[in-house]
């Protein structure tokens, strides 16, 4: 963030205007342990530092810090939930939400906290997660199943144009819900969610991805058999790092490969325990548990065309004609 | 070229200077109704047009041909104001416009870029490669005739929604139906003929059979994500179900028939209401046979509906994991 942006002056009055002197200092100790204002000013401790100088010390300080979007964050929480049980009006708020628009970031009115503007840039953090921090993280993880005989039995050209599909239908359908695609691995992927419903948009992203792969196989698909997927989400904590190498040494990446692999069959998709509580009865009626015994409490979901019916309900009358 | 404002408020007129305009209030306004000329451009104030009703603008907007339209958002209404140029906007103004953004050099590029789409835009390649020989609408001679492609969509159970969602819910409902159908006729550069509380029924070019057939089975299988996200709907699934035929049609610009009835329209009316089930699709005569071999097995043969034969795809049925691969 520029120390000179509009965001951070409106962010300064407020604190100066809202909090006064010792609310800032306690929400400046908040974020940097044994936070000393007067030290960080050179001022003897037995000075009273002027407030307006203050609050200008401390929001540079955590913007110096990265911790300038926290610190925002904090205001919206105060403004809307209050602070130790006392209620605080912010002054100013909406002013300091539509500067950070400006700066791109949104804020998900679920978590209350900033992401980066999908308009202006996407990065597989949001813009903000940080590398070596655990967070709290939904994984969608799905693999073409057989893909050696895919490979062996059709034309590289073939398989391209195939796989090049399901990465570009992946992606897609995964930043439509604020997904991010982490890791493509040729044959599959892994995207992760994080901001608004996380659980529910990876398995609204799972489903929609098994129903587009069973539309493509009645259709486009190029190669000599429908293609077979297999896909998982589950959600846990894992420490972000940017290198994907990493990331799957995470014991919540190896957890849903785990259950895509192990426990999923073709052309299904399972949610593990931990997400299938925070999927709403409309969604979840369509899964069910595996047939066979899995030591995992999971849930499959697959979609086919259904057989005929016997006999057709009856419809209703026609009232008029066109 | 000259510029009509949509608006309540007159202080939009400080954005344009030098230029032709003309200011007309929303309630006014019915943008596939009107004669849009190649020289008019609308531009849209959404600050005045209830929250609700923007998105059914938009899709108005869109769906009215020959229309060249632009947005004003002063009040960042918009989550993506790039998906309008993707709908077929040609200009967009954010809170950021200043007085007099709106001049005669700013008018001529959007001519100009309206006409390199007219020409050479996604809308026009995909209108190439999908309509063959078709015409276009505007082409069509009233009291010729036509073949055409019919496609009727119908929501199952209008009624017992009605009364178990409410009006208000109900009329929301309705707004997202409405939206689902005008994206697939926009998409397949169709027309929507007529409409009701439950049923659409719309033109398209005689060749977009198979890609028809495609998208309302995208919508099938997607049902009940589209419930739960577009509907809103949280204890049961809506259902939508379609019949489409290829049929000759006695050609009348819409909102001109008069009396004119087609018996092929009125049989695709009484297939929708009387004969097709919910979440299935019904093809008329042997429109199931120009499929491809792979759509094809999936209509079955559903007996005859007034002496005509009719194919049916019966939905998708989703479980856990099929009982043979488990």
């Amino acid at each position: 963030m520029r120390h000179k942006s509009p965001v951070v002056l409106n962010v300064t009055r407020t604190l100066y205007l809202s909090l006064g002197m010792e609310l800032s200092l306690r929400l400046a100790r908040s974020f940097v342990e044994g936070y000393d204002v007067n030290r960080r000013m050179g001022f003897p401790p037995s000075v009273p530092v002027p407030v307006q100088d203050a609050v200008n010390r401390i929001v540079l300080d955590l913007i110096e810090a990265g911790l300038f979007i926290e610190l925002v964050e904090w205001l919206v929480r105060t403004d809307r939930h209050g602070y130790m049980g006392k209620q605080y009006a912010i002054a100013g708020i909406d002013e300091i939400l539509n500067g950070m628009e400006q700066e791109g970031y949104l804020l998900d009115p679920e978590s209350e906290s900033f992401y980066e503007d999908p308009r202006k840039q996407r990065t597989p953090s949001w813009g903000r997660l940080k590398v070596g921090v655990e967070y709290p993280i939904t994984l969608l993880r799905i693999d073409i199943a057989n893909n050696t005989r895919v490979v062996r039995a059709n034309g590289a050209a073939e398989v391209e144009a195939a796989y090049d599909y399901i990465r570009e239908l992946f992606q897609r359908i995964a930043e439509k819900r604020r997904g991010r695609v982490w890791i493509w691995e040729g044959d599959g992927g892994m995207a992760a969610f994080q901001y608004g419903h996380p659980n529910m948009s990876a398995t609204l992203c799972g489903m929609e991805f098994m129903n587009e792969i069973l539309l493509y196989n009645l259709q486009a698909n190029p190669l000599d058999k429908p293609i077979q997927l297999r896909a998982a989400a589950h959600a846990g904590f894992l420490r972000y790092s940017e290198n994907p190498a990493e990331l799957l040494r995470e014991e919540l990446v190896k957890e849903t490969v785990e259950i895509e692999s192990r426990y999923t069959a073709p052309d299904s998709f399972s949610i593990s325990a931990s997400i299938a509580p925070h999927v709403d009865g409309i969604v979840k009626d369509c899964f069910a548990p595996p047939r066979e015994y899995c030591p995992r409490e999971i849930l499959s979901y697959s979609i086919r065309p259904r057989p005929a019916r016997a006999q057709a309900p009856a419809k209703r009358t026609v009232r008029d004609r066109v | 070229m000259r510029a009509v404002l949509v608006t309540r408020s007159k202080a939009l007129e400080l954005l344009f200077d030098g230029v032709e305009l003309v200011r007309r209030s929303p309630a006014e306004l019915d943008p596939s109704a009107l004669p849009w000329g190649q020289d008019e451009l609308v531009y849209l104030d959404l600050g005045s047009v209830p929250k609700r009703q923007r998105s059914e603008w938009l899709e108005r907007l869109a769906a009215a041909r020959g229309l060249r339209w632009a947005v004003i958002d002063r009040g960042r209404a918009l989550d993506d104001p790039a998906a309008l140029f993707r709908l077929g906007a040609v200009d967009y103004l954010g809170a950021e416009a200043r007085e007099g953004v709106v001049d005669r050099a700013r008018l001529d590029d959007i001519r100009a870029y309206a006409e390199r789409l007219d020409n050479h835009g996604p809308k026009a390649a995909r209108h190439r490669a999908h309509h063959g020989g078709f015409p276009g609408w505007d082409a069509l001679a009233e009291d010729k005739s036509y073949e055409l492609c019919a496609l009727y969509a119908g929501v199952w159970d209008a009624d017992g929604l009605r009364t178990r969602l409410g009006e208000l819910r109900f009329s929301r409902f309705k707004a997202a139906a409405a939206g689902i159908v005008n994206a697939l006729v926009q998409e397949h550069g169709g027309l929507l003929w007529i409409s009701d509380d439950q049923s659409f029924l719309a033109l398209f070019p005689p060749e977009l059979a198979s890609q028809l057939v495609v998208s309302a089975m995208r919508i099938l299988a997607n049902m009940r994500l589209i419930s739960y996200e577009q509907l809103r709907l949280e204890q049961e699934v809506g259902c939508l179900y379609f019949c489409l035929r290829r049929c000759e049609l006695p050609w009348q610009k819409p909102g001109q028939t008069g009396t004119v009835v087609s018996d092929a329209l009125n049989y695709m009316y009484h297939l929708g209401r009387k004969f097709t089930p919910p979440c299935s699709i019904d093809l008329v005569d042997e429109l199931a046979d120009s499929l491809d071999p792979r759509l094809k097995t999936l209509f079955i043969d559903a007996g005859s509906f007034e002496n005509r034969p009719i194919r049916r795809f019966h939905g998708f049925e989703s479980a856990g994991a099929p009982p043979d691969q488990a």
